[in-house]
């Protein structure tokens, strides 16, 4: 059963047309990757989606709501956890979860309560009675995700939960969202870390000026790709010109680990070393391999991601 | 997982909502050193000012410059309450509160409301404040404590449509910076072209009818008329103060749907 349907969602913000007749579902119980370079319409989508904007023309059922004609009913179904943090620098972390759970209506008491739970579950125990100005950006993260969970919603929604963390931040948000949707939780999660996406996501809807461009498992968008790439490394100073010199035969894109040409069987190999021998470059590391999921995303969007 | 018993209770309570969300204003407020400062400190600083640099002068004129000067702190602390909600409301609408809030199951203005309840309360503060420090050096209630309960209304009544307004600035602009130099282009000319501290005859011929009719001078005349027995006619301008008040609240209160709406 899907809990969030997107149907031929289109916003425009003057001249720019953010969302083009997208469309998305999100089933029951299952983490769904949005997926898409800055300024795809990520996070547009989130807002219509959470009653925030509204949509030019579309529509966005949740839990089988309409949100134009009932958004009160989906707030009360869903968790936002934004881009910004929404919380107050000044208030303890224990004081800002309280707050939510009041304008939940949960109670004094109840409101005191939750907020311990969460404070509890989301391993921030230590600091709860410490100002959220004092937190590490880790730790933001942590008491911003509980504080969207306060009233259990149904669908949770996060919008790049996990930019600018260190690795380790990152890795303890991930088990957090892995513990909620064994717990039941339906999320919608928009990322532009192809990493992230594979590492959490059951499903990927990968896109791009605000349009679907592929949707399916990481496993599935991979195959997207066929054949193999050759990937070329050399010393960063000499980038700039090796990049010159395999554009003039192939699509060169940069990732992680250096160059990357798509690459037709072994003679690619064969073709790349001749080229590079000839202008005396030395080359560090050289090879074939299967596509990657960045391979898939290049191949579909034509730019890189942010990983 | 027990989430539509827990979630089926949250509704949307006006009162509830713009309570807790007072709450959490005047809690905010009270740990921030610079909002206690410019609620209570800087509006005595401005009084001390202006009767060291005018006092005498004026004393000369045959004007009682305490009984004078009381009414136009108190605006001016008005004043200052209202830039600080601007601030308040710019900052939850560009970082991600406001966003958070109308995404969730509570009254559509209320956190509006909130700012404004927590700023009226700031307002209580300073007009205490400045009315004690006024009695200190002989300002007085000439006409009893009935008007000065009315000068205490009509203060909070522009205090209010003050905050309006620049609520409506600070969720339409949501950058901080713009909005305290919009707020400040406001804020100089009404305060200054007005008769809150010289008497509209110290101004030119050809601005003295702005002087004398711009708001801020009229909740001015009926401050001073309820508090200093004069010629003036309390009730008279009392009225006019309470007219133009609620024009002001009626044009915002109809704008502040759309600003809080269009946050981006």
């Amino acid at each position: 059963m899907s809990v969030v349907e997107v149907e031929g969602l289109r916003k425009s913000f003057g001249e720019v047309e953010a969302l083009r007749g997208l469309s998305l579902a999100a089933h029951e119980g299952e983490i769904l990757g949005v997926l898409g370079p800055n300024g795809a319409g990520k996070t547009t989508m989130i807002s219509i989606v959470t009653t925030l904007v509204r949509a030019d023309e579309g529509t966005v059922r949740v839990d089988g709501i309409d949100v134009r004609t009932d958004p009160a009913a989906v707030r009360t179904r869903i968790g936002l956890t934004g881009q910004f943090a929404a919380l107050d620098d000044n208030l303890t972390a224990r004081e800002n979860l309280t707050l939510f759970g009041r304008l939940l209506k949960l109670g004094r008491a109840g409101a005191r309560e939750r907020a311990a739970e969460l404070l509890a579950e989301f391993d921030l125990l230590d600091a709860a009675d410490r100002r959220a100005g004092t937190f590490s950006g880790g730790m933001r993260r942590r008491l911003d995700l509980a504080a969207s969970l306060i009233g259990r919603p149904r669908v949770l929604f996060l919008d790049e939960p996990t930019t600018g963390l260190d690795p380790r931040s990152r890795n303890s948000l991930w088990a957090i969202v892995r513990r909620l949707r064994a717990e039941g939780t339906t999320i919608v999660l928009t990322t532009q870390y192809l990493a992230e996406a594979e590492e959490l996501a059951d499903r990927i809807v990968v896109i791009d000026h605000g349009e679907v461009i592929a949707e399916g498992t990481a496993d599935d968008l991979k195959h997207r790709v066929t054949g193999a790439v050759c990937h070329v490394r050399v010393d960063e100073e000499l980038m700039p010109r090796v990049e010159e010199l395999l554009s003039s035969r192939w699509q060169v894109s940069r990732s992680a680990e250096g160059l990357v040409v798509p690459a037709d069987g072994s003679g690619t190999l064969v073709e790349v070393v001749r080229l590079l021998d000839a202008h005396d470059i030395l080359v560090e590391d050289l090879g074939l391999r299967r596509p990657t999921l960045d391979d898939a995303f290049l191949a579909l969007t034509g730019q890189a991601t942010g990983s | 997982m027990t989430s539509t018993a827990d979630t089926g209770r949250a509704r949307a309570s006006f009162a509830t909502d713009a309570l807790s969300l007072t709450g959490r204003h005047v809690r905010l407020m009270s740990r921030r050193p610079s909002s206690m400062i410019s609620a209570l400190v800087l509006p005595l600083v401005f009084a001390g000012l202006f009767l060291a640099v005018l006092g005498r002068p004026m004393e000369r004129t045959g004007v009682d410059y305490v009984q004078y000067l009381v009414p136009a702190v108190v605006i001016q602390a008005m004043f200052f309450t209202a830039i600080s909600a601007s601030i308040w409301a710019a900052e939850d609408a560009s970082g991600g509160m406001i966003d958070r809030l109308r995404s969730m199951p509570i009254s559509r203005m209320s956190p509006v409301f909130g700012l404004l309840g927590g700023e009226l309360t700031r307002a209580v503060a300073s007009i205490a404040v400045l009315i004690g420090a006024g009695y200190l050096v002989g300002f007085r209630f000439e006409h009893g404590p009935l008007w000065a309960v009315v000068f205490a209304l009509i203060a909070l009544g522009w205090a209010a449509a003050g905050c309006l307004a620049y609520l409506v600035l600070g969720f339409a602009i949501a950058k901080v910076e713009t909005v305290q130099v919009v707020g400040g282009l406001i804020y100089y000319p009404l305060l200054l072209v007005s008769n809150l501290f010289v008497p509209a005859r110290a101004f030119p011929d050809w601005l003295r009818p702005i002087v004398e009719n711009q708001p801020f001078s009229r909740i001015a005349d009926a401050l001073r008329a309820v508090s200093t027995d004069t010629t003036a006619d309390p009730a008279g301008t009392t009225l006019l103060a309470v007219g133009w008040t609620l024009a002001v609240i009626a044009l915002f209160a109809a704008l502040a749907p759309r600003a809080f709406g269009r946050t981006p």
